[in-house]
């Protein structure tokens, strides 16, 4: 499902205009966006958590031509399921 | 490290957008409904400058943890990938950074890790191919260069030879006969001068 298609469907469902689910979804995504970068975890009951890693600076060994390369570190985002989101799903969607 | 619930997101929301905590939290409620009904159909569901959502299929051990009769069962797991947006503005402050080849000699007292997927395996293998290629012709010019070598050197032997061969074939007589001339010239010039 892409973003317009998410958009009309929300829409729908909330008897709202589309210029106004537009705006309501960028300022959750924006929140949303800012507490990440702040560090913030992000907790929701049966969803899961969103919240960000950090890989820390190492070297990456090259096993064919023994090259050495110092990858710098790196901040992810990332999304830890709920047990309860992953149950739901254990056995795939309706097209499994 | 702090913490947020969606509740508290909700009122961030409603007061960034003139609307009411209700509405705001019947719209949160709307979206998760929505983003569960995709993943139900296995439908991925894209969010624009946020990321994606799906389900992809893991390899579960269903083992009891002993080493005996390993068994795997297929399930799926629900995954996010984060939109580039999202992954830029986390990394922002070791963006400027990049991934340098270390020269011989330098140690770093850092975890070292092998690279064993991704773009990065590919691109090293068809190096190595080109460094291969490259090797094989160098190998065959050093071959040629070391043959070019000896056939000079061997030249160099035979002349060296044949020198010596002609140097042992010269006749003694002419210096003999240089150094008797020599010899009575100093001589003669010698008696010149006493008898003066």
């Amino acid at each position: 499902m892409t973003h317009e298609e998410l958009l009309e469907k929300l829409a729908e469902r909330l008897d709202w205009e589309q210029a106004k689910v537009t705006d309501v979804l960028e300022s959750m995504v924006t929140i949303i966006n800012e507490q990440l970068v702040n560090n913030v975890h992000i907790s929701i009951d049966g969803v899961g958590v969103f919240e960000t890693f950090k890989n820390e600076e190492r070297i990456s060994l090259d096993p064919t031509t023994r090259a050495r390369y110092l990858v710098p570190p790196e901040v992810i985002a990332v999304f830890n399921p709920d047990l309860i989101l992953n149950n739901r799903f254990k056995k795939g969607g309706d097209n499994e | 490290m702090n913490n947020v619930t969606l509740s508290e997101i909700a009122n961030l929301v409603a007061s960034k957008v003139d609307i009411s905590k209700e509405e705001t939290e019947a719209f949160v409620n709307q979206l998760f409904e929505i983003i569960f009904d995709s993943l139900t159909i296995d439908e991925s569901i894209n969010i624009n400058n946020f990321g994606t959502f799906k389900l992809t299929k893991v390899q579960a051990n269903v083992n009891d943890g002993s080493d005996k009769n390993q068994e795997f069962r297929s399930e799926y797991n629900v995954s996010f990938t984060p939109d580039s947006v999202l992954s830029n503005l986390v990394n922002k402050p070791f963006a400027q950074f990049e991934k340098t080849l270390l020269a011989d000699g330098i140690d770093l007292d850092l975890p070292i890790q092998t690279e064993i997927e991704g773009d990065f395996e590919l691109l090293e293998k068809e190096d190595l191919v080109i460094n291969e290629q490259q090797l094989i012709i160098t190998e065959v010019k050093d071959k040629s260069r070391d043959n070019k070598e000896l056939d000079i050197e061997k030249q160099v032997q035979k002349k060296s030879e044949a020198n010596s061969n002609d140097n042992k074939k010269l006749p003694k007589w002419p210096i003999i006969l240089g150094a008797a001339a020599v010899i009575g010239i100093f001589t003669y010039l010698l008696i010149d001068d006493s008898s003066d």
